[in-house]
C-alpha cells in the first residue's frame, strides 16, 4: 500500500486516498503533500469525502428515555446474579422515584380531600403559601397530575395500531404508574373515598395488564377494556372535579 | 465520584451488580446502535445487546483490561452478532420489486436535479439504501467499517476487537468502501434512468 518514505510522484490510488481520509495512512507516504499540488487527486478527494459523508447520514432507530431500565430489567430477569445489590431508589430508576414522590405527596392530598367531603367542613383561608387550603391545592394538583398522566397513556394504548412498535414504551410508562396508582387507591378508600378508589382501581388492572405485557406484544383485548370501562372518561372528570376544589372551597367561604 | 470502567469492572467481578449497571447505562445505548450497524435488524439488536452484556457480566474474570472495556464489549456483540447471523442465515436483501419502487421514489425525490447529498439524506428510501449498503458488506467488513467510519475508533482498538492484524483491518475497511461506493454510483445509475 503506497510508497515508502516518498511523495507518490503518481496519482493516489483509491486505497490511499481512503487511508488519508482515516488517517491510517502508510508511514513515510505523505498524501497530503501530493494532495495539495494535484488537482486531479484533490477532485477524488471531495468525491470519497461526499460519499462517506452520505454514509454518515445512516440513522439508527432511536431509543425510548427510560431505555437504560428497561434494559437492566431484562438483564437482571436472564440473570438474577446482578440484582440484589442495588439501593432501592437506584432500583426503582430517576422516573419511578419522581412518580412514587408524587405518590406519596398526594396520600397527603388524599387525605385532606377525604377530611373536606366526609366533615363538610372548610377551614377558613387566613392567607396564601403554608396554609392548609394552599396545600390542599397544591397537593390536590399531584394526584391530578398522576390522573392526567395516566389519562395521557390510555389514550396513546386506545390509539395504537396493534403492530404498533410502541407498546415496549407503553409497558414502561404502565410500569411507572403502578405503585403510586396503587398508593392512591389504598387511601382513598381507607378514607372511604369510594368512588375515586374504584376508578383508580380499575386503571390499576389495566396498568397492571401492561406492565406486565410480553416484550414488544399488545395484551389482547387491551384498547375494548379500556373504551368500555370508559375510563379514560372517568380520568377526565376525576380531573375536572379535582381541578373544581379550590373554586368550590372560594365559594363556601363567599357564601 | 463516577467510577471509572475498570473500577466498575473490578467492583462488578467482586459481585457489586451496582457496578455492572454502571457499565450498562454507560454503554447500552452505544452498543444498541453498534449492533443495529452489524445486523441491521432493530429487534436483533435488542437481542445482541441484551446477550452481549449478559457474556460479558458471566466472563468478567476473562477480561484482562488490555483492551479498553468498550472494545471487549464491542468484540463480544460482533462475535454474537455473527452466530445470530449465520443461525438465520438472513442478509436483508431487497427484491427486486422494492428494488424499483426506491429507484422510483429516488427519482421522485429529485426529480428537478442531480440528487445531492443532502436532499438524497431526506429521503427515507435513502436509509434504506444505506443499510443495504451495509449489508453488502462481509461481516469482518461492515465491523471494521462501522467502528472506523460511526465510531472514530483507531485501527489498533479494532484489530483487539477482531483479533487480527492492523494489515487485515485495513484491507476490511478498504474493501467496506469501495463497496459502498460502488453501491452508491448503482443508485445514481437507476435515478439517472428513471429520471
Amino acid at each position: 500500500m503506497g510508497m515508502e518514505g516518498v511523495t507518490p510522484n503518481r496519482h493516489l490510488l483509491e486505497e490511499e486516498l481512503i487511508a488519508h481520509y482515516y488517517g491510517c495512512e502508510e508511514p513515510g507516504v505523505d498524501a497530503g503533500a501530493h494532495l495539495a499540488g494535484c488537482e486531479e487527486c484533490r477532485a477524488a478527494m471531495e468525491s470519497l469525502k461526499r460519499e462517506l459523508a452520505l454514509m454518515s447520514q445512516m440513522e439508527t432507530p432511536r431509543r425510548e428515555a427510560g431505555y437504560e431500565d428497561r434494559l437492566w430489567s431484562r438483564l437482571t430477569a436472564a440473570e438474577p446474579a446482578l440484582a440484589g445489590r442495588r439501593p432501592w431508589w437506584s432500583r426503582w430508576g430517576a422516573a419511578r422515584v419522581w412518580v412514587l414522590a408524587g405518590a406519596m405527596a398526594a396520600l397527603v392530598a388524599v387525605s385532606f380531600l377525604a377530611g373536606r367531603y366526609s366533615q363538610g367542613v372548610t377551614a377558613p383561608v387566613a392567607g396564601v403559601g403554608n396554609s392548609p387550603e394552599a396545600q390542599k391545592v397544591v397537593l390536590a394538583a399531584a394526584l391530578e397530575g398522576h390522573l392526567a398522566t395516566s389519562e395521557r397513556m390510555l389514550l396513546d394504548v386506545v390509539n395504537s395500531g396493534v403492530d404498533d412498535a410502541g407498546w415496549d414504551s407503553q409497558r414502561v410508562r404502565a410500569e411507572a404508574l403502578v405503585d403510586a396508582n396503587r398508593l392512591y387507591r389504598l387511601t382513598a378508600a381507607r378514607h372511604g373515598q369510594l368512588a375515586l378508589a374504584a376508578v383508580l382501581e380499575d386503571l390499576e388492572r389495566v396498568l397492571i395488564e401492561l406492565a406486565h405485557a410480553p416484550e414488544g406484544a399488545q395484551p389482547a383485548g387491551i384498547q375494548d377494556r379500556i373504551t368500555d370501562q370508559e375510563l379514560v372518561f372517568k380520568l377526565r372528570i376525576l380531573q375536572l372535579r379535582l381541578r373544581e376544589q379550590p373554586r368550590a372551597a372560594r365559594a363556601d367561604r363567599k357564601g | 465520584m463516577e467510577l471509572s470502567d475498570a473500577q466498575a469492572v473490578e467492583q462488578a467481578r467482586n459481585g457489586n451488580g451496582d457496578a455492572f449497571r454502571v457499565l450498562v447505562d454507560r454503554y447500552g445505548r452505544y452498543l444498541f446502535r453498534v449492533a443495529y450497524r452489524l445486523t441491521g435488524n432493530e429487534q436483533d439488536a435488542e437481542d445482541v445487546v441484551q446477550e452481549s452484556f449478559l457474556r460479558a457480566f458471566r466472563s468478567l474474570e476473562s477480561y484482562d483490561g488490555r483492551a479498553a472495556f468498550s472494545s471487549w464489549l464491542f468484540r463480544i456483540a460482533h462475535n454474537y452478532s455473527l452466530d445470530l447471523l449465520r443461525v438465520r442465515n438472513a442478509r436483508p436483501t431487497a427484491s427486486l420489486t422494492d428494488q424499483e419502487g426506491e429507484a422510483r421514489a429516488l427519482a421522485e425525490t429529485v426529480a428537478d436535479g442531480r440528487p445531492t447529498p443532502e436532499r438524497l439524506a431526506s429521503s427515507a428510501r435513502l436509509q434504506q439504501r444505506l443499510r443495504e449498503a451495509l449489508a453488502g458488506l462481509t461481516e469482518q467488513e461492515r465491523t471494521a467499517f462501522t467502528m472506523r467510519h460511526y465510531e472514530d475508533l483507531p485501527i489498533a482498538e479494532i484489530c483487539k476487537v477482531l483479533e487480527t492484524s492492523e494489515n487485515a483491518v485495513k484491507h476490511a475497511i478498504f474493501r467496506a468502501v469501495r463497496k459502498v461506493r460502488k453501491a452508491m454510483v448503482e443508485w445514481e445509475g437507476e435515478w439517472a434512468w428513471k429520471a
